[in-house]
């Protein structure tokens, strides 16, 4: 089974575009990972205030802050929350299936690697004869 | 992970070590970054609570107000018995001088406890890549 150059540069090819996917879908991970921290603080906070009486909700929309009520606020961070759980979900699936795309184009590349070296010392044997 | 996790690095050639090094500098570099971001972040908190803490006094204060990027208006501190506090992703609840300060404490605790997870894998990765360096040496002068 030989391998041309051009197999071997297409798998190279192959090798640094899903390296290049992997990291941008690590840092979209990661970035929702951060965003999903920083509501459940939120969410806790909220939680702790028992009334109203505590100290009145605001939320800043745009340039205007305006005030919310606590279980209007609680409701809307909640939801939030499940939201970016799911994405993270969607996330994390896909960095899994591009860390598996990346394991395999490297085993191909070994394996090109390998047999362009074989195919260059049967030549070689070949030539010297 | 002292010497090797799975892989025992003087097995490895210069190539792959020096790739491994490239990886752990990076790894280093950003760790660095987000141990002295999290500092700043410690820093403003730390000057939150202590503003706080001062607001009684402050009451009734006269004061300037920027108005814009370079003009201060006079002004008179109002009523300090209610502080705006931010708690991210856009919201903002009232609290009185003391609560705040229990707020910020709370933000502090967990900020301090991220610098510590992130120092510690930081120093770890620092010395698997003064590890790797003096396999590295070591094989370079072999040849």
């Amino acid at each position: 089974m030989a391998i041309t150059r051009e197999q071997m540069e297409a798998i190279a090819q192959s090798v640094q575009e899903t390296q290049g996917e992997l990291n941008v879908a690590q840092n979209n991970r990661g970035s929702l990972r951060a965003q999903l921290t920083e509501v459940e603080f939120v969410a806790k906070e909220l939680k702790m205030l028992t009334s109203e009486d505590d100290g009145r909700v605001f939320k800043l929309v745009g340039p205007i802050m305006v005030a919310q009520g606590l279980d209007e606020a609680r409701a809307n961070v909640n939801t939030r929350l499940e939201f970016i759980g799911a994405e993270l979900k969607k996330a994390d699936d896909l960095v899994e299936k591009l860390e598996k795309k990346s394991e395999q184009t490297r085993m191909a590349l070994l394996q090109g690697q390998q047999l362009l070296m074989d195919q260059m010392r049967a030549q070689g044997a070949a030539q010297g004869k | 992970m002292a010497g090797a996790g799975s892989v025992p690095l003087k097995s490895l050639t210069a190539e792959q070590l020096e790739n491994v090094r490239g990886d752990l500098e990076k790894d280093v570099g950003m760790l660095e970054q987000n141990v002295k971001a999290l500092a700043e972040a410690q820093q403003r908190l730390v000057a939150s609570q202590e503003s706080a803490g001062r607001m009684a006094e402050m009451g009734g204060m006269a004061a300037m107000v920027p108005f814009t990027d370079g003009i201060y208006l006079p002004g008179k501190i109002g009523d300090t018995s209610r502080l705006l506090v931010d708690l991210g992703t856009g919201y903002f609840v009232e609290k009185t001088p003391e609560e705040a300060q229990k707020y910020f404490g709370r933000r502090l605790a967990i900020v301090k406890e991220n610098i510590e997870k992130a120092s510690g894998i930081l120093s770890q990765k620092q010395r698997n890549l003064e590890a790797v360096q003096a396999v590295y040496r070591s094989k370079a002068q072999d040849q």
